[in-house]
């Protein structure tokens, strides 16, 4: 039996919230914890890739939750606390990340650019283009993967949040320490800096 | 009535999902009315899915090698 067969196998054997099973996670035992890695990593991987993080990064975003996870296993009770706690250090960590790395501006281009779509009396100046349809189709992801990346990364993470995890504005608020006002801006500045990226880059000919 | 640019103000932020029932129905009225302003909704939601799909593609091999590196840096008994 190879490793990955070893590592469904035991998946498909654990019962997650079986004492024992626990027990030998409470004891480093190596094959329990590949069990929960390759239950976790790639919903963990898949977030911070969402986010905004390089491969790397969300590899290393990842660990610290397994570790950190690891360090605390003696204070579980079942299994249901440990996804719930391993993406609470995960999300710890990427709020980490911007404290050090983004605060949110007082201006951003995008907010002119928004601003000079509107008259005077608050009509369309010039309106939402057409945008193809294939844009927002899967053959075509790197458009909106290009576009992804000219989003800041504090209004990217608000934005996957919001959209992805599909979290309440509450939660993320408290996730990314700001207010419920600055994740009303993150949320704007996000959603419309892509779909201006995307109208350019899927104009409806003719 | 609300004005075109309110309208995306109110969707764009999430606003709108808090506002109460009178303010609803002043949003969603402009939207029935307003071939632009549906578009744009329209347009954001098709960007939402999107992402969402985008956001499935992580490679096995790159899980994989994430997974011994994780492994490996595991503090022993």
């Amino acid at each position: 039996m190879c490793g990955i067969d070893l590592a469904s196998y035991n998946m498909a054997v654990t019962n997650f919230s079986d004492p024992e099973f626990l027990e030998r996670l409470r004891g480093r035992d190596p094959a329990a914890w590949e069990v929960i890695v390759d239950a976790y990593l790639p919903q963990l991987l898949r977030a911070g890739r969402g986010m905004g993080f390089s491969l790397d990064e969300a590899q290393d975003l990842a660990q610290s939750g397994f570790v950190a996870l690891m360090e605390s296993i003696g204070r579980f009770e079942g299994l249901s606390h440990i996804r719930t706690f391993l993406f609470g250090i995960f999300y710890n960590k990427v709020s980490e990340h911007l404290r050090e790395k983004q605060k949110i501006d007082q201006s951003d281009p995008i907010d002119d650019v928004m601003e000079s779509r509107f008259d005077l009396k608050g009509r369309w100046r010039q309106p939402p283009a057409d945008i193809e349809e294939r844009v927002f189709g899967r053959e075509v992801r790197e458009m909106v993967q290009d576009c992804l990346e000219t989003v800041p990364r504090a209004q990217r993470i608000a934005f996957y949040l919001r959209e992805v995890e599909e979290m309440q504005t509450k939660e993320i608020c408290k996730k990314m320490a700001v207010s419920g006002t600055n994740l009303g801006v993150m949320l704007f500045r996000a959603r419309n800096r892509l779909r201006e990226c995307l109208e350019k880059k899927g104009l409806k000919k003719g | 009535m609300y004005r075109c640019s309110e309208v995306v103000r109110l969707v764009s932020t999430d606003e709108y999902l808090t506002a109460g029932p009178l303010k609803k129905l002043q949003i969603r009225l402009h939207l029935v009315m307003c071939e632009n302003c549906k578009k744009y909704v329209r347009q954001l939601r098709a960007l939402a899915a999107a992402i969402r799909k985008t956001s499935e593609d992580v490679s096995a091999s790159d899980v994989e090698r994430a997974k011994s590196h994780i492994l490996q840096q595991f503090p022993k008994k």
